[in-house]
């Protein structure tokens, strides 16, 4: 079955004019990668621009692929390069503004409706709202270095040595950026890790 | 750049234990418990991410990937040229080169023995003209069975007819009076003068066959039966008879018969094989064939109108991004599918127009 076959069995499919193989390894990553790259940039329509640029490298790089690498190394490296250019070429808005909507539709809420609230909201879809809204400013709020470090490894399922190759630093590098993340974040949602217990 | 980028042994168990699965007995009771901390942190973004903060991306990307795929995708070789490749390649292994060619002997032996019925097939003529068709004989076959006729079958028909049973074959090329087939070997010493024989073209059997009222006909021949002493002429056909007189019949240009209806047909003369005996059918001007074929096309113009269309919204919404290389990319998919639809309406589009 082509659905079960390798991502770079799949890449050398295309590289030989099969269409399809470029169409199940889309749909296998287009997800993963989108979310990596929503999370990295925090806006949805940006990223889906970067998700589109990274996909269009794929094709354009396809030529040059070679069966011997690693494709799924291949394309979160092209992610990830673009979502440090992005940030870079935003570097002059440091900090996110107070009143400005987080995501891209409008009812999204500010920051200032988050950050002092200590009310739990009585149901179960506004407390997931807010949690949304609270782990993506969590996000935010990590330096590049470790966001994109628990980024791949949370939203990519990446191993460390991975990581480690695709951001070009030694592992050990990798895992303190972790580790300063995942201590930053308990800090920040501490208060809803029961929700996340309490659910089945 | 974080402020330190090492990481102490105790945290380094901690992520181990964390993500590889390690057995927490065999972590230190500190690393366990930073461990535990930190798994809150991943159970509220597991949650979170079960739960609906994972966002899907538009259809709009994926339609404009995969056109994109199809336009950069390299051409595919055709299936004429992976059967070659794959023949070459394996092909280059002795072993299975080897035991192909096996097979390739085994199989031919094989056809050999079941036709001989036990003997090795001898080299005698194999096929005889088609009857040439007079202006005033319509086919009542059609052509390509006719092209080619076995002589056994030939042979084996004329006892038949000897017989008093007639047979198709016999039926069809006329009366054999007598045959044997007795192919002029190289070595056979060629009678002189003795009996004649009028060699008359065989009625029915085109340049190819003889009716000999002397003495038996010996056989049929082609042009490239060009052993012994037969004299032979390039395009001709040379009856060998027993009785001496050998009589040579051009055949390279038969009057042509007049046309089937529905076909177009190339009798071999001097051409093709060289043994004058083939039958071509070049094409066909069958008006259903023909018909089918418009049909076809015509239901696929709609489609790929519809395609370019849909190419063209696309292109506007990335004209509108600045993004024209996605555009280029675009109008030639759309060139490819409709080139009428691209020329009228696709690069008069304004916001398109000013990508190309």
């Amino acid at each position: 079955m082509l659905t079960q076959e390798a991502d770079e069995d799949l890449m050398v499919r295309y590289q030989r004019g099969e269409v399809r193989g470029f169409e199940i390894l889309l749909g296998r990553h287009r997800k993963a990668v989108f979310n990596f790259i929503l999370r990295y940039v925090g806006d949805k329509e940006t990223a889906e621009d970067l998700l589109q640029e990274t996909f269009m490298r794929v094709i354009k790089g396809a030529d040059a692929y070679k069966r011997q690498a690693k494709f799924t190394t291949w394309l979160y490296t092209i992610a990830r390069n673009l979502c440090v250019d992005q940030t870079r070429r935003r570097k002059h808005r440091k900090h996110a503004s107070l009143d400005a909507p987080m995501a891209a539709d409008d009812d999204s809420g500010t920051l200032l409706d988050v950050i002092p609230s200590n009310e739990m909201a009585s149901d179960r879809k506004s407390v997931n709202k807010q949690l949304y809204q609270r782990l993506q400013g969590a996000i935010g709020a990590l330096s590049e270095d470790q966001r994109e470090v628990f980024l791949m490894r949370e939203f990519l399922d990446m191993p460390f040595k991975q990581i480690a190759d695709v951001v070009g630093v030694p592992e050990n590098t990798v895992k303190s950026r972790m580790r300063y993340a995942l201590e930053k974040l308990r800090l920040d949602l501490d208060e809803y890790k029961d929700l996340a217990k309490a659910v089945p | 750049m974080d402020p330190v980028d090492d990481i102490a042994d105790g945290e380094r168990e901690a992520l181990t234990l964390l993500y590889d699965g390690v057995a927490a007995a065999a972590a230190s009771p500190t690393a366990r418990e930073q461990a535990a901390s930190w798994q809150g942190v991943r159970d509220v973004v597991q949650y979170a991410r079960a739960s609906g903060f994972d966002e899907e991306p538009s259809g709009r990307v994926d339609a404009l990937l995969m056109a994109a795929a199809r336009a950069h995708a390299p051409e595919r070789p055709s299936a004429v040229e992976r059967l070659r490749r794959w023949l070459a390649a394996t092909m280059l292994q002795p072993a299975v080169a080897g035991a192909t060619a096996l097979a390739v002997i085994g199989g031919t032996a094989g056809i050999l023995y079941m036709r001989g019925q036990g003997g090795v097939a001898e080299p005698t003529a194999s096929r005889v003209a088609a009857p040439p068709m007079t202006p005033g004989s319509p086919p009542d076959r059609p052509l390509e069975a006719r092209s080619s006729v076995d002589l056994a079958t030939l042979g084996s028909g004329s006892g038949a007819v000897a017989g008093g049973e007639p047979s198709d074959v016999a039926e069809r090329f006329g009366t054999l009076e007598q045959e044997e087939s007795t192919r002029p070997m190289p070595a056979a010493p060629r009678p002189e003068g003795g009996g004649s024989a009028d060699a008359d073209k065989l009625e029915g059997l085109g340049g190819d066959a003889y009716r000999v009222s002397g003495r038996e006909v010996t056989t049929v021949v082609t042009t490239d039966d060009r052993d012994g002493d037969l004299d032979d002429d390039r395009g001709g056909v040379t009856g060998a008879v027993t009785g001496g007189v050998v009589t040579k019949m051009p055949i390279g240009d038969p009057p042509p018969p007049p046309p089937p209806p529905d076909t177009e047909t190339d009798r071999g003369g001097g051409g093709g094989d060289g043994n004058g005996t083939q039958l071509q059918v070049t094409g066909t001007t069958d008006p259903v064939a023909v018909k089918i074929t418009a049909v076809r096309g015509d239901k696929q113009a709609p489609r790929k109108r519809s395609q370019a269309e849909n190419l063209l919204r696309q292109a506007r919404t990335a004209a509108r991004k600045k993004d024209c290389g996605t555009v280029k990319v675009m109008a030639r998919r759309a060139k490819q599918l409709d080139a009428g639809y691209y020329a009228s309406t696709f690069i008069r589009d304004p916001e398109v127009a000013n990508c190309l």
